[in-house]
Parts: structure tokens; C-alpha cells; sequence
């Protein structure tokens, strides 16, 4: 119910990169190359065990060859963002043609890496990934902070908000809500509070934050 | 001495015997009684007799037929008494008629006197008549000899218009004697009618000479035998003059040439035959003898390998007066190789001609000895040239063709082998910068590190694989044939595929035999083959279901000497009236390509001496089955240029 129960997730200590090629060489390689930058790797031989596999609430990013056998990458890459996962994909080809890349990139890739990839560029992506997966991880568990706080506001404090968030003066409020004076005070900053902004601005901003 | 009498067999004879002997008695000879009979005439001839009686009116009948025998009889001095009073026939008749004598049958007391004058004349002509006998029998012997030559005597009265001749003369022309005695009109007449015209009167002018003609004359010429042919005869003769020059008569002889005269014709017909067979044939032909010199060489030798010069100028010649000092090095010794061995050799000669150009010639040199004994090298030899060029040609398209096919080939596959050397790149990449990562940490562990390092080396291995499939396959040159296993052969042509198999998913059914013996072959060709058939096999079946896909390879033994080569597969097949024109270049049934994949496997199939069939396969699909030779003749022109260009 405060910021310190808020599960904001530190750097790369529970962070995976997950990794589904078919070929082994390839699929190793990954994770050496992961491994060396001291990040946990998990891998799989192909789309259908990476499917059966429950991410649950994991962190980190996916490296998704796209010609395997059986399920191709790109449809793997359909299928999770069917399920809402929102770890960032980046997709791996040993052929890529136009067509190919703007699928990926429609189903909302990462990126889209040729094989091989030039040096360092394959860790550069997955870093990027990984800070994007950050800021989605800070920014989710942020707006599942300020909705905590937002779900502790009683119905009398939220009609009160509604007013404030349509930018009526307390005076106006109270004669809408037939409420005194006083009250509505007492409830703003209640609400400020709860909410832990500091200003009715502040307050406005979260929110908007949580409402999209 | 002995008196041999004949008296002639007639009944009404006047004298009997007795009255004969005691009329004849007073002369004191030995008579011989020969028993006289009709052929009398005969005893006459042959000599036996050398006094006969006759009673002319007694022998009517015989008496014309013996008309020539009397005369003989006459000239013989032989006597003649010829009696019968009653008869209607003169003396004068008869003497003229040739009888010695003539007695009428009173006149038996008479008989003495004329047998001792016939005896006194006898004696006095004796020697002139020994030596005509002589003669005659000599003059009849040389006429034997020359009837038994074939050869007829004729005596032509130019004067008179007759002919005589030997008996023979009618059975030279075929004709029989009895039926066509000599010296008759009815011979010459028949002779006239189996004369051609022409020659005909060309006889007739030299048997009617002008004064002017030659002494002696001779002619061919031909009839027409009974039996139909045309048979030769050779009429020689001489001219016989008066003192004004004039000819007289014509003597001669008349042969029969018929059988020499066809044997000289064979023989003429043969040698012009042998001559232009030699000389207008494209052979080039010589002898030589075992000096190493020339002892015949036909036309085209002359005209093709020699300039200037003529048949006489070669013959009795050495190479090394014809051939340049190496050319000639060469031809003798291999000349001086058959001479030793024996043994007839054939092959390829390079050898200049008449403008310098060096010919290829396909010559087979061989001993022989002939009736005498004599040995000689004999030679034949054919300009193989242009032939040795246009193989040499066809084969280099073949190759070309063949090297655009794998290049085509390559050019499909390249993108799938771009991914297939990816993978491997991709992993390299990848622990290389691991490892680089790892070292650049202070706390780097070289253990961490170790299995990405041989990771690294088995993903260059890989790429070096897959390089090394791909490698000569497109290379244009190609070696010669070399012994392989073909099981071997055909899983590297599926490695070269993997990529596309990976892409466009088959089931691949091997079934290949175990006992198969090492095959002497074009490895790149075979493997280009395999190639182009599982293609076509995939591109057959790129609208089937995947999981009906099937692509079966089988190889056998085909004993004793062949293996068998299958390659099926389960697509919609080849509608049949298709199946007599595939292996045509330019025929397909794809969208795409030249229809030139079929066509170049089935060419090199045939230059390795092999055959390919298609035929469907149960129940749906195709089946290529290709036979090939455990040895693959390679052409023994290909392999000499191939040997001589090294």
C-alpha cells in the first residue's frame, strides 16, 4: 500500500534472456555470449517448447530465430504477443527478406537482426532490450503503485477527485457535492495524501497516468 | 613277200578265192586273205591293205562315201581292180574315180601282170611314199596337238571362195562335228550366224585381201556359244601371194581364248577394282617391306602426305627420305615395335601432310607374309581429324553445358547455402565475443572460456564443410574418371541439397545396396546428375501435401558389369505423352528454366556408356533409373588427345 511494498525490479539480478533457436551451435553461442555479461540464460530448441514454457511474471528479453522447424520464429513472436507478454523480442534470420522484417516489426520486434551479426551488435540489441524492458518493468510497477494508492480513495474522496480533475474550485465543489466547505478541503488533501503527490498538478498527472 | 589282198564281200564277185589263189600262184607271193567287208574302205585307210579287189556294182551304197577314201587309195598307189563286165559303170569312170586299175571278169588272166606293175610301181614310189606317210603322220600329230589346244587349222581359198579346216573347227564353235563337218557350206554358214555383224566383216575383209593388205593378220573376236554366252576366239593368219602379189590363199589357225581371255578380264576387272578400291577409297594404304622401305603406297598417300612426288619416287624409299628426321624417328620406331611383337597395333599418328597441316591419322599397321615367303609390314590409315575435333568439340559443349547447369544449380541453391554458412557465422560471432567479453573482465576465467574457444573451431569445421560441398561442384574443368564408391557419391550430392531439403521439407528414403563394386566415373558429372534429378523430383512435388512428399534414392549391382542408379519420386508423374520427349533439350514443363536438366544428364549418362529410362512409378510418380558400366569407356581418341595435350 506504500512505495516501499512497490516491487520495483533491481538491474539484471532476476532478468533472463531467453533464447529459442534450433540449431545448437547457434542457440549456445547466445548464451555464452549472454553468460559473459554475467546475465542468467534460459534456452529452448524450438517455438513449441518455448511456448509450453509459463513466463509467468519473468523478466528479461527473448532472442527468437525465425527459420526453425516446426513453429516458425515469427509466429512464436505472434502467439506471445497474443498471450500480453511484453518482454521485448528480438528477432534473429540467417535470410531475411522485406517481407519477412515488417511482419516482425508489425508484431512489435525489438529489432530484427540478420545472422551474423556484426561484432557486438547482437549483446548492444540485447542490452537495449533490456533497458527498454527496464523502463516498461519501472513505468508497469509505477502504475501499479499509483493504482494501489488510487483503489485506497473512499467514493466520497473520488467524487471529490473527479471535481478537482475537471478544475472546479473548492467553493464550486462543495455547492455541487452539497457538501461544506470544509469537507471538501479536509478530502483534498486526503486525497494528495493517498495519493502521495504533492501538488494538485502532481495529482492530475498520476491520474492520467493510470487512466491512459 | 606278202601280199595283203582284200577282196570285197559281193556274191556275184566273179573270182572265188581259189580261182584267185591259182591265178595269183605263179607270182609267188604270200597273199593274206582278209575277210572283206563293207568297210573295206576303212582297212584302205588305215594301211593294212596293199592291193584291194572290189566289184563296184557290189558296193552301190558305200561307193559315194569312199569316193575320198579311194582317191586316197589312189594317191597311196594302191591298186584298184574293179570288174564286173555286166556293169553300167565304165573303166573310164572308175580310173577317174581313182581306181588303180580295171579288170573285167574275164580278164582274171590278166590279174598277174597288173598285180606285178602295181608291185614295180610300188617299189619305185615306196621311199617317196614312206616319207608322205611320215609326213602325213607327223603333219596329223602336230594337227592333234594343236585340235587338242584348242586349236583349229584353216586354209582359205580366197580365189575360189573355200574354206578348209581341221575337223575341230565345229566344235570350237560349239558345234557338233557330226552335225557340221569340216570344210562344208553348212559350217561356214553357221559360223556366219553366230558372228556379231561387225565382226562379221571385218573377218570378211581380211579373208578377201587387197593386195596391199599385211602379211599376217590376227583378231579377237566373240560368238554366240549354244548354250548363249559370248565366248572369245583369236583367228591368226598369214597370207599367201602369187607372183603378181596377189594373195591366193589365207592360212591360219583359229583358237579358242574364251577361258584365258575371261581369266584376263577377271584378272583386268580385279586389279581396277583393287586399284580404285585402293586409290579412290579415303584410306590411305602402304607397304613396306622388312628394310622399312616402300613397296606400295595407293593414291592418297601420294596426294595427301607427299608433295611432289610420284609413285615411283617412293617406292624403294625409307621414311627418313620422306619424313622430317622426328616424324620419321617416330613411325620407325613403332614400326621396329610390330616387327618385334608380331602383334598388329592401331592408334593415333600425328603426321604432317603435303601443306605442312599435321593430320591426326587413325593407322592400323600389321604383318604379313605372302606366297613367297616374303614379309612386309602392311598400313592403313584414315584422317581422323575433323572426327577427333567434332568429339573434342561436342565434348567441351557437353562440359560447357553441363558447368552452366551446375552453375544454374548453384546459382539456386546459393541462397540456401548463404543461410547454411550463416548458422555457423552466426555462432562464431557470438562466442567470440563472448570470450572477448570474458577476457576483458579483471576476473576473467580461462575455463569460462575453453569450450567457447572449441565451440569457435567445430563451427569453422562447419563452414569449411559446407564450402567444401559446394567447392567443384561448379568448377568448370573437370578431372578424369576415377574409381568411387557411389553410395559415397550420391549422400554428398544430398549434403549439397541439405539447405533446400531443409527449405522445402521431403522425406528422403535411401535404399542403397551394400555390395556395390567401385565405379569408374566423372565424379562432378555423376553428382550433377543426382543433383538435377532430386531437384526435378522436389520441383515435382512442390504442390503435394508435405507429408506426401517422398524422394526414394536406390542404387543395385547389376551384374556382371553395371549398377543401377534409382532416383523416384511420389509427384503427379509425367502425363505419357510427354515421356518420349523429355530427355529432348529445350523441352520442359516448368514455367521456368531451359529445359536443358534432363538432357544433360542423359548426355552424361551416354558418355560414361550408360542408359537412362523413365517410367512411373506404382502408384503414383516417377522413377529415372540410370544403368552405368562399372568401367566407363572413356573414348580412346579423348583419352590419346587427353594424354598427348599433357
Amino acid at each position: 500500500m506504500n512505495s516501499s511494498s512497490s516491487p520495483i525490479p533491481p538491474a539484471n539480478s532476476d532478468r533472463t534472456v531467453f533464447i529459442v533457436d534450433d540449431d545448437p551451435a547457434a542457440r549456445e553461442s547466445v548464451a555464452a555470449l549472454v553468460s559473459a555479461h554475467g546475465m542468467a540464460t534460459q534456452t529452448f530448441q524450438n517455438g513449441e517448447a518455448f511456448l509450453n514454457f509459463d513466463l509467468g511474471q519473468r523478466r528479461g528479453c527473448i532472442v527468437l530465430d525465425v527459420r526453425m522447424t516446426g513453429i516458425t520464429g515469427l509466429d512464436v513472436q505472434a502467439e506471445l504477443r497474443q498471450r500480453g507478454v511484453l518482454l521485448p523480442v528480438i528477432v534473429i534470420t540467417g535470410f531475411a527478406d522485406v517481407p519477412m522484417a515488417v511482419r516482425a516489426m508489425h508484431q512489435g520486434a525489438f529489432t530484427f537482426l540478420e545472422k551474423p551479426c556484426a561484432d557486438q551488435e547482437l549483446w548492444r540489441n540485447i542490452e537495449m532490450a533490456l533497458d527498454q524492458e527496464q523502463i516498461v518493468a519501472n513505468l508497469a510497477a509505477r502504475k501499479r503503485e499509483i493504482q494501489s494508492n488510487y483503489d485506497t480513495l473512499t467514493d466520497g474522496e473520488l467524487a471529490v477527485l473527479e471535481k478537482l480533475l475537471q478544475g472546479e474550485p473548492n467553493k464550486a465543489i462543495a455547492a455541487d457535492l452539497d457538501m461544506g466547505l470544509r469537507t471538501v478541503e479536509m478530502r483534498r488533501a486526503t486525497i494528495l495524501k493517498k495519493m502521495n503527490a504533492d501538488s494538485l498538478a502532481q495529482l492530475v498527472r498520476l491520474v492520467l497516468t493510470i487512466r491512459g | 613277200m606278202t601280199l595283203h589282198l582284200s577282196i570285197a564281200v559281193a556274191e556275184k564277185f566273179p573270182w572265188s578265192r581259189k580261182q584267185l589263189e591259182s591265178a595269183l600262184a605263179p607270182l609267188g607271193y604270200d597273199i593274206a586273205w582278209l575277210s572283206c567287208t563293207p568297210a573295206t574302205g576303212t582297212d584302205l585307210l588305215q594301211g593294212r591293205v596293199d592291193l584291194a579287189l572290189l566289184d563296184p556294182s557290189a558296193l552301190p551304197a558305200q561307193w559315194e562315201e569312199l569316193r575320198p577314201t579311194t582317191a586316197q587309195a589312189f594317191t597311196q598307189h594302191q591298186l584298184w581292180a574293179v570288174i564286173p563286165r555286166r556293169s553300167n559303170l565304165t573303166s573310164a569312170a572308175l580310173l577317174s574315180a581313182g581306181a588303180g586299175d580295171v579288170l573285167y571278169e574275164d580278164e582274171l588272166n590278166l590279174l598277174p601282170r597288173a598285180i606285178e606293175r602295181f608291185v614295180a610301181q610300188r617299189a619305185r614310189t615306196q621311199p617317196w611314199i614312206a616319207a608322205a606317210r611320215e609326213r602325213e603322220f607327223r603333219d596329223s600329230l602336230w594337227c592333234q596337238g594343236l585340235e587338242t589346244a584348242g586349236v583349229s587349222l584353216w586354209i582359205w581359198n580366197c580365189r575360189e571362195g573355200f574354206l578348209e579346216c581341221s575337223h575341230n573347227m565345229a566344235p570350237i564353235y560349239g558345234l557338233s562335228p557330226a552335225e557340221y563337218p569340216e570344210s562344208s557350206q553348212k559350217l561356214i554358214d553357221k559360223i556366219g550366224q553366230v558372228l556379231d555383224a561387225d565382226d562379221v566383216i571385218i573377218i570378211g575383209k581380211l579373208f578377201f585381201p587387197t593386195p596391199e593388205a599385211d602379211d599376217t593378220f590376227e583378231l579377237e573376236y566373240r560368238y554366240r556359244h549354244p548354250d548363249g554366252d559370248m565366248r572369245w576366239l583369236w583367228l591368226q593368219g598369214i597370207l599367201d601371194r602369187d607372183e603378181q602379189n596377189v594373195p591366193i590363199r589365207v592360212i591360219g589357225v583359229l583358237t579358242d581364248i574364251n577361258e584365258r581371255k575371261q581369266t584376263a578380264l577377271m584378272l583386268r576387272d580385279s586389279e581396277a577394282r583393287f586399284r580404285d578400291f585402293m586409290d579412290k577409297g579415303p584410306c590411305v594404304v602402304f607397304i613396306k617391306n622388312e628394310q622399312g622401305r616402300y613397296e606400295y603406297v595407293n593414291q592418297l598417300f601420294l596426294d595427301a602426305i607427299i608433295a611432289d612426288h610420284t609413285h615411283d619416287s617412293i617406292i624403294d624409299k625409307h621414311d627418313t627420305e620422306i619424313y622430317s628426321p622426328e616424324i620419321a624417328e617416330k613411325i620407325i620406331e613403332r614400326d621396329q615395335e610390330i616387327w618385334q611383337s608380331g602383334q598388329a597395333w592401331q592408334g593415333i599418328e600425328h603426321v604432317p601432310v603435303a601443306n605442312g597441316t599435321v593430320l591426326s591419322w587413325w593407322v592400323v599397321k600389321f604383318l604379313y607374309t605372302n606366297s613367297r615367303g616374303e614379309r612386309f609390314l602392311g598400313g592403313v590409315a584414315l584422317d581422323l581429324t575433323d572426327k577427333l575435333k567434332a568429339e573434342e568439340r561436342a565434348q567441351i559443349l557437353l562440359e560447357e553445358l553441363a558447368h552452366q547447369d551446375r552453375l544454374g544449380t548453384i546459382g539456386q541453391l546459393v541462397s540456401e547455402l548463404a543461410h547454411e554458412l550463416n548458422q555457423p557465422l552466426y555462432a562464431v560471432t557470438n562466442f567470440a565475443d563472448a570470450c572477448l567479453k570474458v577476457l576483458s573482465r579483471p576476473d576473467g576465467s580461462r575455463t569460462q572460456i575453453l569450450p567457447w574457444l572449441e565451440q569457435i573451431q567445430a563451427q569453422s569445421k562447419r563452414m569449411s564443410e559446407i564450402i567444401r560441398r559446394v567447392s567443384g561442384y561448379g568448377s568448370k574443368s573437370l578431372p578424369l574418371p576415377q574409381a568411387v564408391k557411389l553410395n559415397e557419391l550420391i549422400r554428398s550430392c544430398c549434403e549439397l541439397l541439405t539447405p533446400r531439403l531443409r527449405k522445402e521439407p521431403v522425406e528422403m528414403e535411401f535404399d542403397l545396396a551394400t555390395d556395390l563394386p567401385l565405379v569408374t566415373v566423372q565424379p562432378t558429372q555423376i553428382q550433377q546428375i543426382i543433383v538435377n534429378l532430386v531437384t526435378n523430383a522436389l520441383e515435382a512435388m512442390q504442390h503435394e501435401p508435405v507429408t506426401h512428399r517422398l524422394i526414394g534414392i536406390r542404387t543395385r549391382r547389376d551384374p556382371p558389369d553395371h549398377v543401377l542408379i534409382e532416383v523416384s519420386d511420389n509427384g503427379p508423374g509425367i502425363p505419357p505423352e510427354l515421356l518420349p520427349s523429355i530427355f529432348v533439350p529445350f523441352t520442359t514443363t516448368k514455367s521456368e528454366g531451359m529445359g536443358l536438366g534432363l538432357s544433360i544428364v542423359r548426355s552424361i549418362v551416354e558418355s560414361h556408356g550408360g542408359q537412362i529410362v523413365a517410367q512411373p512409378r506404382q502408384p503414383r510418380g516417377m522413377i529415372f533409373q540410370i544403368r552405368l558400366p562399372i568401367e566407363a569407356p572413356v573414348p580412346y581418341e579423348l583419352q590419346l588427345l587427353a594424354n598427348s595435350a599433357r
